[in-house]
């Protein structure tokens, strides 16, 4: 008798401490505030346990949204890749805690983090998966139709693209650095994204930006010496 | 040995160069036309991607709290991406309250 009702009240604390620990645990994740997201990661023992498991659900909820766009969530790809990316992101989140300000969220700073290792991912995997053969499928195939082919073009706005583009095209040969020339050759010829083409360029993403942007402004600066606006040499292809 | 000597021994023709088509010029003076002196970098943009997303999710104007950021979208695919992907985020797991 004694033994039936000590077991009944041992099931009956332990299932309250369940509850209560459940409570606890959905009120601290939906109200966890800024400082007390910190507070937690920056805790030891359980509450900076309970804060990574946290912080876990929070970009493994995130990570089918912002991924949709590239990778199903029903893909097989995708697990591995959602477990790969979270490990990152929370390592990343621990490493770099005193960089955040403030500004937005702590979840929507950790999002941010997350989405750019993800993307990062999917952009390294998809041009490394790419065969030599699509890679250079292109080199035999026939030039595109190209602007210069317009039929409804006459003949002297065609002979005026033409001399645009060789103008443009001497001006970009003259005023380039050759790495800047490979830059915008490589992103506008083959859609490489940013990233890719950093790395291939064995620089990173914002440097390659910063490169590009030098070319741009340069270029502007070249053309409006020669009396030339961006707008003029649109404009002349949109004419009919 | 270099990857382009690799390729040519492999294949017997010099490896594929990057070349400026006309729909490359092209795009490069659509580029230029969106070229400004006070640009902002990728890594300013990553910096504030988040508040910025969230001033979008709540409705408010980031042409005007924020058009810098805004022109960086514009012109830079890999930020765009990101932006839209923490956007889809926060619009399908966070209340506007």
């Amino acid at each position: 008798m004694f033994f039936y009702s000590y077991q009944k009240v041992s099931i009956f604390c332990k299932n309250l401490i369940l509850s209560q620990l459940i409570t606890y645990n959905s009120v601290t994740m939906s109200t966890r505030t800024n400082e007390a997201w910190l507070a937690d990661l920056r805790s030891t023992g359980i509450p900076h346990e309970e804060a990574l498991n946290d912080l876990r659900d929070v970009i493994q909820k995130g990570l089918p949204y912002a991924l949709s766009r590239w990778l199903s969530s029903d893909d097989p790809l995708f697990p591995p890749l959602v477990e790969e990316v979270t490990q990152e992101t929370l390592l990343r989140v621990l490493d770099q805690l005193d960089t955040f300000e403030g500004r937005s969220l702590f979840t929507t700073w950790v999002h941010k983090i997350a989405i750019r290792i993800a993307l990062t991912e999917l952009r390294r995997k998809r041009w490394r998966d790419a065969s030599l053969d699509e890679l250079t499928e292109n080199e035999d195939a026939p030039p595109p139709p190209g602007l210069l082919a317009d039929p409804q073009a006459s003949p002297e706005t065609s002979a005026e693209r033409k001399d645009m583009l060789e103008r443009v095209r001497r001006i970009l040969q003259e005023e380039l650095t050759p790495k800047q020339r490979e830059a915008l050759t490589l992103l506008g010829l083959q859609d490489i994204p940013m990233e890719e083409a950093a790395k291939k360029m064995k620089t990173n993403r914002n440097a390659l930006y910063k490169l590009l942007h030098d070319a741009r402004l340069r270029l502007k600066k070249r053309l409006s010496m020669e009396e030339l606006t961006p707008q003029d040499l649109l404009s002349a292809f949109e004419q009919k | 040995m270099k990857l382009k000597d690799l390729f040519q021994n492999l294949f017997g023709k010099p490896a594929p160069q990057p070349e400026m088509t006309d729909e490359v010029v092209l795009k490069i003076i659509n580029i230029l036309e969106r070229a400004r002196a006070d640009e902002i970098t990728c890594d300013d943009m990553f910096m504030q991607l988040d508040e910025f997303v969230e001033h979008k999710f709540h409705g408010r104007d980031v042409e005007k709290i924020a058009p810098l950021l805004r022109e960086h979208l514009d012109i830079c695919n890999g930020c765009h991406e990101e932006y839209a992907a923490l956007l889809s985020v926060l619009e399908n797991t966070q209340n506007k309250n």
